[in-house]
């Protein structure tokens, strides 16, 4: 059991992309880590708009893998980097995308094969 | 599914991407993929896939600007846009839908849902690749059918040369549903110097009856320039029709003559509504049709007799066809006769009353298509003098025969039945270089003629003419004389010859009457003051070298000089 992954969605998943099921994990595992890799960047850039719109990407593609936790932690940061949040506050929340993304990567792993 | 649809794909994130198009492919369509906006838009261009799947939010240029653009792109084919959307507020949804999307698509995705709205969406698009075809053909048969129609229009054009209604006395109205629909109107002044008229409603619309016209308006013009009887030619239109044409096809027609020098209209009504007749002194004289269609009865049952009525200057001849009676107003209410009749008794000039009725025909139909063609002509009478001169046609080319005799009599029957002057006319002018003088040759003829029969043949004092009801009455008379005739002849004897480059044509008329006591009889060349009465032979007198009579006064000797190539 895992509380970051909805396994219901994700064996759902598995089913509708037989044979591509493994390689839609490995493209998942490594575009979310460039995506948490660019929002750092964007931070430093200052620039929301583009920090906003990775964090909204990550949203939804963690939504199809059933990475439920990820998905709303990132859609609290799609919302607060539009605001005027101090990057202080901007950064925890990457870290805390950062640390669930960990997680969930071990988490999707474990859940890779069925069984 | 059809494997031929394709689809694109834009979404910056190449998980999800993957994700869609892992779907797609399974159900069967050819996927095509987009990293952005931009890239959307020029994918679309390049292959025109038959339906977009667009991420709302994504670099470059967002998805409802790429929808936008696809939309412009597209035209009038309908692409549907499903937007791809892990928003939720009310608003971006509805900003999508704005942007053109036809639809959205919620993560994370439901492949039964997308599945659904593909369903859906490419039932719309089949619908609408049906509607365009089907579009697409009418256009081309409507071009097709436009194309027929100016044809046919061309060739009535040179059979009927629209300028023929462009007469300072004539007033018309012709609102065709279609460039050229089953309504003819046409008006030629015939060589016998009358105005011929004809008012004519083919049944049916478009080209169907459109192609009855152009036979109809053949005979009615060649018969009018040959100087041809007016019962003559609306026997031999009918005969035209009724042989060229299927049961059930026929045309409603007026055809009237209308005689500057009697001051008389002639009128052979079929099938169409009553024309009119206004005077300026306020009467208004309904004429109603007396006889079926034109086309419908075969030679032996055809009954070509007229009406006809007593005109002076001014008087207004109005007819149009049921189209003016069945003008719908929104409300679907008839035009109706009693609103003609209303409007032509009406106070004021009857100058007028033409103005009025098409005025309020359009107000009737007001801006709408009416259901049926409407035609509406108004002749005035007018002095003789005011027309235009008779205009010549000349035949293929002439022989040159020019020492000829004929003599040719016509028997009772022939008398009752057969008009000769056409006939004649034709033989004389074979020879002659009369090139401008054909009409004259006419009413040189058609005087001697009708003297002959009239005032020979059958007797008839020409003060009768004069006398209580007038020509109408006269007419009549004639018509009963004609027909109690137990035995009579008329014969023309021609002769013609060339000498001293002149052609020297005397024409012999004789008839079987009693004659009459012609040394005292003064013919003037001045006394032909406009009055039709006494001015026959005076005005044959005027036309012609010598006028003599011989016999009795049974026998009129013209000679006529042309010089040769003289026009």
């Amino acid at each position: 059991m895992s509380h970051r992954i909805d396994i219901e969605a994700l064996s759902e998943l598995r089913e509708i992309m037989e044979d591509d099921f493994g390689m839609l994990l490995d493209q998942y595992i490594s575009v979310s880590h460039e995506l948490i890799d660019e929002m750092d960047e964007d931070l430093q850039r200052d620039d929301r708009e583009a920090l906003s719109r990775n964090a909204h990407s990550l949203k939804g593609s963690s939504m199809n893998l059933g990475a439920k936790a990820l998905a709303q932690r990132c859609g609290v940061l799609e919302e607060q980097a539009k605001e005027t949040c101090s990057a202080d506050s901007l950064e925890a929340l990457i870290r805390s995308i950062a640390e669930e993304y960990e997680g969930t990567v071990v988490d999707l792993e474990a859940l890779r094969n069925p069984g | 599914m059809s494997s031929s649809v394709r689809i694109l794909v834009a979404d910056d994130n190449s998980v999800d991407r993957l994700y869609l198009s892992s779907i797609l492919r399974k159900e069967g369509y050819q996927v095509l993929q987009a990293v952005d906006g931009r890239d959307a838009v020029e994918q679309f261009e390049e292959h025109r896939p038959e339906i977009v799947l667009l991420d709302v939010i994504m670099p470059v240029m967002d998805g409802m600007e790429a929808a936008r653009l696809i939309k412009e792109i597209s035209g009038e084919f309908f692409v549907p846009v499903i937007f791809l959307t892990s928003l939720t507020g009310k608003d971006d949804l509805v900003k999508c839908l704005e942007a053109g999307g036809d639809d959205f698509l919620s993560k994370p995705y439901s492949p039964v849902i997308l599945r659904a709205k593909l369903n859906v969406l490419q039932r719309f698009r089949q619908m609408q690749v049906t509607m365009l075809e089907q579009r697409d053909q009418i256009a081309l048969h409507n071009r097709d059918l436009i194309r027929d129609q100016e044809a046919a229009s061309g060739i009535f054009n040179c059979v009927a040369p629209s300028g023929a209604l462009e007469r300072d006395n004539i007033r018309h109205l012709i609102s065709p549903l279609a460039a050229f629909n089953g309504d003819v109107l046409l008006a030629e002044r015939s060589l016998s110097g009358s105005l011929h008229i004809l008012l004519g409603d083919f049944i049916g619309h478009g080209l169907t009856a459109a192609v009855g016209t152009i036979p109809l308006a053949e005979v009615f013009l060649s018969m009018t320039h040959k100087g041809h009887l007016l019962r003559d030619i609306v026997v031999e239109c009918n005969s035209k029709l009724n042989s060229i044409f299927p049961t059930g096809y026929f045309c409603c027609v007026n055809m009237i003559e209308m005689n500057m020098l009697k001051g008389t209209i002639e009128i052979w009504a079929g099938g169409i509504p009553d024309a009119y007749i206004t005077s300026e002194n306020g009467e208004v004289r309904r004429i109603e049709s007396q006889h079926v269609p034109l086309g419908i009865l075969g030679p032996k049952s055809f009954d070509p007799s007229t009406q006809v009525f007593e005109v002076s200057v001014g008087d207004r001849l109005i007819m149009f066809t049921d189209g003016v009676l069945e003008a719908r107003d929104a409300e679907g209410n008839d035009f109706g006769a009693a609103r003609v009749e209303e409007i032509l008794s009406g106070d004021g000039d009857i100058g007028d009353h033409f103005d009025e009725l098409t005025r309020q025909i359009h107000e009737q139909i007001g801006g709408r298509e009416g259901d049926d063609d409407i035609t509406l002509i108004e002749i005035e009478m007018v002095a003789d003098k005011e027309m235009e001169p008779v205009a010549e046609y000349q035949g293929a080319g002439s022989s040159e025969a020019r020492d000829w005799r004929m003599t040719y009599e016509l028997g009772t029957s022939s008398l009752k039945s057969f008009h000769p002057l056409p006939l004649i006319h034709q033989i004389i002018m074979e020879g002659q270089d009369l090139q401008g003088h054909g009409s004259l040759l006419y009413t040189v003829l058609a005087e001697l003629y009708n003297n002959a029969l009239e005032h020979g043949v059958l007797n008839m004092p020409s003060s009768k003419k004069v006398g209580e009801g007038g020509f109408a009455k006269y007419y009549e008379d004639y018509q009963k004389a004609l027909e109690e005739l137990e035995e009579g002849f008329v014969r023309f004897e021609c002769e013609s010859s060339e000498r001293d480059g002149e052609v020297e044509m005397t024409i012999r008329v004789i008839d079987s009457g009693a004659g009459f006591d012609y040394h005292n009889v003064c013919f003037d060349k001045q006394q032909a003051n406009g009055q039709y009465h006494g001015r026959g032979l005076g005005l044959v007198n005027q036309l012609c070298s010598s006028m003599t009579f011989k016999g009795n006064g049974n026998e009129i000797e013209v000679v006529l000089r042309t010089s040769i190539g003289s026009s």
